[in-house]
């Protein structure tokens, strides 16, 4: 499921407990990421999933769910 | 420029007319507003109220650097941490030093044209001034702006109300 691997590759690079990464969870203001977290985790979505984040797309991610949705609507 | 840093949780737009009200006195020009507020806009860089001041923050793990001056201005710092360079191919960097450093010229850069995070993949013109800050044990902090003095200073966060 998209929403738990995401779960695990943010837990990982912020070296979180994964069940402290939820769908809700606000990327900058709960799990803590800093601008160069924040492309690192979309690098990551890029390679993990085969897909490019549009430019524009990037300032969009504000919470873990917004990045599952992301995820989901490139590879449908 | 005047470059204010603070270590602890602070208050984004606290910090910003706290530090804005020392730079009113450090500065010394009447012509600046007493009080200033801040203007966010979906899609646009946070301003001032004013066209005499202009200012730009940044946080990493813990640390806070902001920056105000006459002019249009970006700042960045970062906790320095391992990253996987491979993930970033557009930065070629041979360490972590100078990954470092060219981050946070591009993320200075990105903040002093207001484009943002959209824009961090897209070449930086090689006339861009930039300043490096190696501040706090462990951080590396940059700023874009116009060559000017600067002057910089730590604050306390608990002073900040």
């Amino acid at each position: 499921m998209v929403l738990d691997r995401v779960r695990e590759l943010i837990a990982e690079q912020m070296c979180l407990d994964v069940n402290k990464v939820t769908a809700d969870s606000r990327i900058i203001e709960d799990i803590g990421a800093d601008s160069l977290d924040v492309v690192e985790m979309l690098m990551t979505v890029e390679e993990e999933w085969g897909i490019i984040v549009d430019d524009e797309d990037m300032r969009k991610f504000s919470t873990v769910a917004s990045v599952v949705e992301y995820i989901e609507s490139k590879i449908k | 420029m005047i470059l204010f840093f603070a270590r602890g949780e602070v208050d984004s737009d606290k910090f910003v007319k706290h530090c804005y009200a020392h730079y009113r006195d450090i500065i010394g020009d009447e012509e600046l507003p007493k009080r200033i507020e801040i203007i966010r806009e979906e899609g646009k860089k946070p301003r001032l109220d004013t066209d005499l001041a202009h200012f730009n923050l940044s946080h990493s793990h813990g640390v806070v650097m902001l920056g105000i001056s006459h002019a249009p201005i970006g700042v960045d710092i970062e906790k320095i941490r391992e990253v996987d360079f491979e993930k970033f191919p557009f930065i070629n960097a041979d360490s972590e030093k100078d990954f470092f450093e060219q981050w946070t010229e591009r993320e200075s850069y990105v903040k002093f044209t207001g484009e943002g995070i959209s824009a961090i993949r897209h070449d930086i013109p090689s006339d861009a001034h930039f300043e490096h800050f190696p501040v706090y044990d462990g951080y590396h902090a940059c700023v874009c702006a116009e060559e000017q003095n600067i002057l910089a200073y730590e604050m306390d966060p608990s002073a900040v109300e």
